[in-house]
């Protein structure tokens, strides 16, 4: 009877259903929903298809999903921001803009316990059931306003309908946090780490004056970082494996093309702190010195020129700079007024990428006096 | 006609209002011809969602209607054509990328005919009342892949109110403030394999509608089917 209770809790707890749910069911309607999505998932252009890079963020998902890596499909879409989804059925989503925040393979692991942990605790579906309720309880309370005549779409309601609608509760959290700790430390992942990472995405929210989707419900770093120490400690640990060069390998082919991306976005202080930290952890490498000159180009506060011009001399003086570290040291220089500097430049630009999109306004700023 | 239905049909009388009333469209350019002496057209998996409108307004998939109005649909188009002499080939379960692309744009597609071309406000000035839209040579795929000169298309989405929502609407009225119930909405398009080209295009817009049992499934589908030029 002991053996019976323990494999039904192992099965609840594992997120796989146990048994086919009832015709008609709201389970039943979001397992169709759901199928749906992850056919738009797995059939998107924007899907990562480098067959390597895949294998290795799979083989870290295994490493920290142990059992249930046989029912986790993971996909990864070319996208900027940090984002990362488990559906209900097991198909695990993330962007290429959160595998550009993860620095070392014990990062990915990290991100990739915690949404084993809210897969393994079916968050999903509790989500899917409060949106559910919740929207209901404020289409009622908009009819019952509309009857009595008052204008009643309020922000605050419809705020709550949002959190309700796109996030996990804050306990939910919680309990995901200290799960995806104990996964990664058992994997061989140093849980110390973890509380770090979910600290440097809050900042780069906050930086953007605002708090990301992400950090509006998860514990603040501090709860976090006291909870996940006592759980690192607590937490059994094989021995470490991950050695910082093969993630560092595995992306390099595709960085130039992640910091482009994110470079599009128009949260260009959010910017500047992702790539101040991902310089700070890399100072060799030129493609972050260079992005993080870019998005001080952006946000053009007062003294940004300046701070963008010494990011991009700092990019160009290391082996890996892209030449459009001279266009950004060109334009910012011409900005400041130094003509000189700023004609040595463009010309480098010139010459490293002679057919370059925008060749016809270089070449115009160099024909000025 | 239920309590639930007449307020839907309220609530939709100001877009209707807007809308022609001729719903079949016809591609005045193109004839309909075959490359062989058989016709056979594709018929892509109907893509169809069936849901409950809870009290709250919210929409809860259903899973099992939405299999048997997949599954009416396909039955009663397969039968209808069957009498005009036309051979039937449906699409496979394991549809790739480029395939499921071609669906999205034509949902895509169809959506935007059905704002510009049936929404008078926002007509297109250079297209005026033409059906003249395309998928692109993209669509030659299916093309070769089922030997068909034309493909079907078929997009419904479909809301059934349930107690809760019909209670609602009720007290809702003693209010006087409309609260919507379910209805059907959807288009049918037969595409031109070989251009692209929309040769046939038709709305569907109903609120007395059903896709839940065969003999109301079976008008629906006549609805979704008139003015088909095969």
């Amino acid at each position: 009877m002991r053996r019976l209770l323990l494999a039904a809790s192992l099965l609840a707890s594992s997120g796989v259903q146990a048994q086919e749910p009832a015709p008609g069911s709201d389970e039943a309607g979001l397992r169709m929903q759901v199928a749906r999505l992850e056919s738009d998932v797995k059939n998107s252009p924007a899907r990562l298809a480098d067959p390597k890079l895949n294998q290795y963020v799979q083989t870290v998902l295994c490493r920290v999903a142990a059992a249930d890596c046989a029912s986790l499909r993971l996909y990864i879409l070319q996208a900027q921001g940090f984002s990362i989804a488990s559906l209900p059925n097991g198909a695990l989503i993330l962007t290429t803009g959160t595998l550009l925040r993860a620095q070392t393979e014990e990062q990915v692991a990290h991100i990739l316990a915690h949404e084993v942990a809210h897969y393994r605790h079916r968050d999903s579906l509790k989500q899917f059931n409060r949106l559910l309720n919740t929207s209901s309880a404020v289409a009622l309370l908009g009819v019952a306003a509309a009857g009595i005549g008052v204008d009643f779409v309020g922000t605050g309601a419809s705020m709550a309908a949002l959190n309700a609608r796109y996030a996990h509760s804050q306990s939910d959290e919680r309990a995901a946090d200290a799960s995806a700790v104990r996964l990664a430390a058992a994997a061989g992942y140093n849980p110390l780490e973890a509380a770090d990472l979910w600290d440097r995405i809050d900042l780069e929210a906050a930086a953007d004056g605002k708090r990301s989707a992400f950090a509006r419900v998860h514990p603040t770093s501090d709860d976090r970082f006291a909870l996940m120490a006592a759980s690192a400690h607590a937490a059994p640990r094989a021995a470490p494996f991950a050695t910082p060069e093969s993630w560092n390998d595995a992306t390099l082919p595709w960085l130039q093309g992640w910091i482009a991306d994110e470079l599009r976005r128009s949260q260009a202080a959010g910017n500047v702190a992702l790539f101040t930290r991902l310089s700070a952890a890399q100072p060799s490498r030129g493609l972050y010195r260079y992005a993080l000159g870019e998005a001080y180009r952006k946000r053009a506060l007062p003294g940004d020129a300046v701070l963008a011009q010494t990011a991009f001399r700092a990019a160009l003086a290391a082996a890996d700079a892209p030449p459009q570290a001279w266009r950004g040291l060109g334009l910012t220089a011409m900005q400041g007024g130094d003509k000189d500097t700023a004609r040595t430049a463009f010309a480098r630009y010139r010459a490293a990428l002679p057919d370059a999109e925008d060749k016809a306004i270089i070449d115009y700023y160099l024909a000025q006096p | 006609m239920g309590c639930g239905k007449l307020f839907a049909l309220l609530f939709l009388c100001v877009p209707l209002c807007a809308c022609d009333a001729a719903s079949p469209r016809l591609a005045t350019t193109t004839a309909i011809t075959w490359s062989g002496p058989a016709k056979r057209i594709l018929l892509v998996t109907p893509d169809i969602e069936l849901s409950e409108l809870t009290a709250g307004g919210a929409k809860a998939p259903r899973a099992d209607w939405t299999g048997t109005a997949i599954d009416l649909t396909r039955r009663t188009i397969r039968g209808t054509l069957e009498t005009r002499g036309v051979t039937l080939a449906e699409t496979d379960t394991t549809a790739g990328a480029h395939e499921s692309q071609l669906v999205k744009l034509n949902s895509a597609v169809g959506n935007a005919i059905l704002l510009h071309l049936y929404y008078s406000p926002i007509k297109l000035p250079q297209k005026g009342d033409a059906l003249d839209w395309t998928l692109g040579p993209g669509a030659s795929l299916l093309r070769d892949k089922y030997t068909s000169d034309y493909a079907l298309f078929v997009h419904v989405r479909d809301t059934y109110s349930s107690r809760g929502r019909q209670a609602l609407m009720g007290a809702a009225a003693l209010l006087l403030v409309p609260v919507p119930g379910g209805f059907q909405s959807g288009f049918a398009s037969l595409v031109d394999l070989r251009t692209g080209q929309i040769v046939w295009f038709n709305r569907l817009l109903s609120v007395n509608g059903d896709l839940r049992s065969e003999s109301d499934a079976r008008d629906t589908v006549g609805e979704l089917l008139k003015g088909l030029p095969l």
